[in-house]
């Protein structure tokens, strides 16, 4: 038998009949991912102009199969550079300071028009660049279409890319409806101008649909709210930038001021820029309802979730407040950029695996694939602490003269829980030459099965009649957790010819763990139908999900939000939950620790 | 409608079959398979892609079949929650029960687990080469070889010999072990 040709004969007669996939509900939360997508880096009020130094996603990115670490290498750096790490330095970081001010610590990461859920509470920035001009055709839709009008006006005189401009649709505060961007290149990026003496209006009708499940808005009372994302801005008047003064003192005069206003906008270079317009009232004429979004928003006519009485100290959020959150890996992540790494012992690199937001360009080292990334950061976050040989010895593979213990010891540095580290379990090794992967070391916990799972925890708790209760894969702030492993084999990296012989002498010995914080969306099966899961883990907080709304079907009244985390049966209905896998966003993290060299014999 | 919107129906249109197919070699379930189709349209239109037509669309879609049902895989604190559902029974796992019944291909893949049976898929399935099929999943190459390895191990018993077992570049970690044991 070939199992290529038996496996395309199983997929060809697989038992799929009446399944179908819901083309129409992936369409919707694409759509609605797209038109979120510009708001994931940056909130602000009606008006108000933010700098922000994040990269823009590139237009391949957001798979995680993709691997080019140089398209976003130098704006995320030059990000860094010019704006201070996000509240650095110049204009670029006074505004993002107040972008910070406005929006709290997470104002960069915040999900900006959540379907379900609130704007930022946010103040207003002064002296915009740009601000979005715009009206409603008529403040009373009959039709069920939105009719408005809107244009950049501007002081400057510019360049920049933009998606485009989006909106939001708000109920009593509530996002309820998105507007998607019309790019002129669909899916593409275009390039634009502002115009001091001139604003392009555009007139655009848009269907009024729920976020949810696209049904028509009903009845009521609305706001809608414009947005639009600038970048790559370059002014079309600016001027060459002074000489620096000479570093021999020749120059006895100290530069004098620089007319800001004169030669630059205040805009740093590779700075993103999110305009939002004022909001503009409308109503879509009927009978209204007393709360048309109640099945979606868990209105009031529901019945009120059954509660056991939790201690008085218990919090009442069951939300990790604590944990740390993509959003802010992120900008730990950029802030700590670095250049080249030597290995040395002790030193410790952190680079990026994958990015579901796609502003952080994934990189990857190991077997066959060149030297350690040009782009990592130095984040104190992560201690580790490796007890490992100084000596193997080595046969085919395999260590032998009895497997060496490795001890681990890794340290949460940080005031973040970690809560979705599970590097206890898990250890892997490196041995590098030449600043190259030559050889990869595995070592293996004997306490645990395949599936990382405490077999000796399992057999006592089977043993006393109990329920084996999993062990968090939370890594507490300041906390510490020690394990050991045998280091079992130690194979040479894989060429076109087959296995590479792992030769003796010394090597660089790394140690890599995994760190994914975020949070995402579990399907599965149980016996009965399929169960859709949202699960809040630590990427909550950058949703702007709340620590206090479960996301609930419409028919999950009962369940409470226990264990971060909140499931319904779905039974593949169209339900409201469809909010939860929309709000998805993960960012996971490689750790390098060199440990020093390891003699091979 | 805008492009995307036109592509995704297309590919619907004309591969959704298809792409279930592969979403079921992967995971094994056909309401799951449907899940993880859904999730990776998601995953491939939410981003602007320049210039995606219908075939390539298809492509990304299988790549992030595979991710999103190893991501899942990866949310320990979740799979720990449902391992039971995908963990092998007593009466799959037993090699001479698979070889007496002459077992099925899609009953033998049942036996491997998450991880071993992606791999399987991507480099026989999908003619990836180890180093592909790593940087695929966001694996070490060696880890792959090693679920190559066993997960061959497994379906070896199940169904007799594979042919194309010992081709190009899947496993040399059963050599080794014979090679050593000589």
């Amino acid at each position: 038998m070939r199992l290529s040709e038996a496996l395309r004969s199983a997929a060809d007669r697989a038992p799929l009949e009446g399944i179908e996939v819901d083309a129409a509900r992936a369409r919707r939360r694409v759509a609605t991912q797209r038109g979120l997508r510009m708001g994931a880096n940056g909130t602000l009020a009606g008006g108000m102009v933010v700098v922000l130094g994040f990269g823009v996603a590139g237009a391949m990115d957001g798979m995680a199969g993709s691997m080019d670490s140089t398209s976003g290498e130098g704006r995320e750096e030059a990000a860094v550079a010019e704006d201070g790490a996000l509240g650095g330095t110049g204009d670029a970081g006074d505004m993002s300071a107040e972008a910070d001010a406005a929006g709290g610590g997470a104002a960069s990461s915040l999900a900006w028009g959540l379907c379900g859920e609130e704007l930022p509470e946010l103040g207003t920035g002064d002296d915009p660049l740009a601000t979005i001009d715009a009206s409603v055709t008529t403040p009373e839709v009959s039709d069920g279409v939105l009719g408005f009008d809107a244009g950049l006006a501007s002081s400057v005189d510019a360049t920049f890319e933009t998606f485009g401009m989006s909106g939001v649709v708000l109920w009593d505060g509530v996002v309820v409806a998105t507007i998607p961007a019309v790019a002129r290149e669909p899916g593409e990026s275009y390039g634009s101008q502002l115009m001091s003496d001139a604003i392009g209006m555009e007139m655009r009708e848009e269907p009024l649909e729920n976020c949810w499940d696209g049904s028509a808005l009903p009845a009521g009372d609305y706001t809608l709210v414009l947005t639009q994302e600038l970048y790559g801005i370059e002014p079309l008047d600016a001027e060459p930038a002074p000489e620096p003064a000479p570093a021999d003192g020749g120059a006895s005069e100290e530069p004098g001021p620089v007319d800001d206003a004169a030669t630059d906008p205040g805009i740093a270079a590779d700075a993103s820029i999110r305009l939002v317009s004022e909001p503009m009232p409308f109503t879509v004429t009927g009978d209204a309802e007393d709360d048309p979004f109640a099945a979606y928003l868990g209105g009031s006519d529901d019945p009120a979730p059954v509660q056991v009485d939790p201690p008085a100290t218990e919090p009442s959020s069951a939300v990790d407040d604590s944990a740390l959150d993509p959003g802010t890996a992120r900008e730990l992540y950029l802030a700590g950029l670095a250049g080249a790494w030597d290995m040395a012992p002790g030193t410790q690199r952190w680079t990026v695996s994958s990015d579901w937001s796609g502003g952080l360009d994934a990189t990857w080292f190991g077997c066959g694939n060149g030297t350690f990334p040009a782009r990592s950061s130095e984040i104190d976050l992560l201690g580790v602490e490796v007890d490992a040989p100084s000596v193997i010895d080595v046969s085919y593979g395999w260590v032998i003269d009895g497997n060496p213990l490795v001890s681990t010891t890794l340290t949460n540095t940080s005031d973040w829980d970690l809560t979705q580290f599970w590097g206890q379990n898990e250890l892997q090794l490196m041995l590098v030459r030449d600043g190259k992967v030559v050889a990869e070391g595995y070592a293996v916990d004997p306490h645990r099965d395949a599936y990382a799972v405490d077999m000796l925890e399992a057999e006592r708790a089977e043993a006393d009649g109990t329920v084996d209760v999993d062990p968090t894969a939370t890594l507490a702030a300041h906390a510490s957790d020690a394990a050991e492993f045998l280091w079992r084999e130690v194979d040479g990296c894989w060429t076109d010819s087959g296995a590479s012989e792992v030769e003796p002498g010394t090597y660089t010995l790394l140690a890599s763990h995994y760190l994914s914080v975020g949070g995402g969306v579990l399907t599965m099966e149980d016996g009965w139908g399929t169960e859709d899961e949202a699960w809040l883990g630590d990427g909550d907080t950058d949703l702007g999900l709340g620590s206090s709304e479960p996301l609930l079907t419409p028919d999950d009244s009962g369940l409470a939000a226990t264990g971060g985390r909140t499931s319904g049966s779905s039974a593949g209905s169209d339900a409201a939950i469809a909010v939860a896998p929309d709000a998805y966003d993960a960012v996971d993290f490689q750790v390098w620790t060199s440990l020093g060299t390891v003699t091979v014999r | 409608m805008s492009d995307w919107r036109d592509t995704m129906s297309q590919l619907m249109r004309d591969r959704e079959r298809a792409l279930l197919g592969y979403a079921y070699l992967v995971c094994g379930n056909g309401h799951l398979a449907q899940d993880l189709v859904q999730d990776a349209l998601v995953r491939t239109f939410a981003h602007p892609r320049p210039g995606l037509t219908a075939t390539k669309a298809e492509a990304y879609v299988r790549r992030a079949i595979t991710t999103v049902y190893i991501d899942g895989y990866r949310r320990e604190q979740r799979w720990r929650r449902v391992q039971h559902l995908f963990r092998p029974t007593t009466e799959s796992v037993d090699p001479l029960a698979g070889v007496e019944a002459s077992a099925d291909v899609l009953e033998a893949l049942a036996t491997l687990t998450p991880r071993e049976r992606a791999c399987v898929v991507l480099r026989f399935f999908d003619d990836l080469t180890v180093p592909d099929i790593a940087h695929q999943l966001g694996l070490a190459p060696g880890s792959v070889k090693r679920y190559l390895h066993d997960a061959l191990g497994r379906l070896e018993l199940l169904l007799g010999p594979l042919e194309d077992h010992d081709e190009a570049d899947a496993v040399d970690v059963s050599a080794r072990r014979r090679k050593e044991g000589d």
